[in-house]
């Protein structure tokens, strides 16, 4: 199960999306909607604030993957925090820290997009 | 050593890959098994279980996948088999080169390779996938 809550910063173009639960095989088509929902909207700063995320899975891998390019097409990017071990683990094994930053904490993140 | 076997027939349905995460997540309560390896073990298995209801039956739901665990005081063996139509492992991409990381999939028989203490995959074409995955907890 996956719930996704957002906090928006329009001044930034920025979106933080809350994830809580496991982004696996029944859940990542959810997390890929909500990406292109805040793409749509033209939030192109996306944040990842995974402290309640459990679980990801190549799947949930696939759809960050997915959307990247677009995102950075837009001058865009996306950035993630606040990961448990486990989860870190995944990212790290797949390469996700040479393609992304990844922050212990949502203010770090945060910092990066404003403080450019 | 004591050794417990379990093995499981379903339907190559998604749905049905709940079952891993029960059937685990009561090993791990019986064995004392720390959440971190639970955690790798269900997403090794899954993703083998994954591939072969997506991959080895292009999910027709008449398919059957075969899990069975082994499990004793240290360590769990647990094998997913599918007679699905197999593939071909030398042509899998290696999901680090530069050239595939911004590819969005390939990366699960990774995942099970690194997660796993010991991975073995066999699979012929026409003839189906056997994936067996060795993990120590103690």
């Amino acid at each position: 199960m996956l719930t996704i809550s957002n906090k928006t910063l329009d001044k930034d173009n920025l979106a933080i999306l809350y994830l809580d639960g496991h982004i696996e095989t029944n859940s990542y088509l959810d997390f890929e909607n909500e990406l292109n929902n805040i793409l749509e909207k033209g939030y192109s700063h996306i944040i990842l604030n995974c402290r309640d995320l459990q679980y990801i899975n190549s799947a949930g891998l696939g759809v960050i993957m997915g959307l990247i390019e677009e995102v950075r097409e837009k001058d865009g990017d996306i950035k993630l925090c606040a990961m448990n071990k486990n989860v870190f683990k995944i990212f790290d094994l797949v390469g996700f820290n040479q393609l992304f930053e990844i922050y212990e904490k949502e203010e770090e993140a945060l910092n990066a997009f404003t403080q450019r | 050593m004591t050794q417990e076997t379990i093995e499981l027939q379903f339907c190559a349905r998604l749905e049905n890959l709940k079952l891993i995460d029960s059937l685990f997540e009561r090993l791990a309560a019986i064995y004392s098994i720390p959440e971190p390896t639970v955690q790798d073990i269900i997403l090794t298995a899954k993703e083998a279980a994954i591939n072969a209801i997506k991959h080895g039956y292009n999910n027709d739901q008449n398919g059957l996948v075969t899990l069975s665990v082994g499990v004793n005081e240290t360590s769990l063996e647990v094998r997913i088999e599918d007679n699905g139509k197999g593939f071909d492992l030398n042509k899998l991409p290696d999901p680090l080169q530069s050239e595939n990381l911004l590819k969005p999939s390939g990366r699960g028989i990774f995942l099970i390779r690194e997660l796993s203490d010991n991975a073995h995959i066999h699979s012929r074409k026409g003839k189906g996938t056997r994936v067996v995955i060795r993990k120590h907890y103690k």
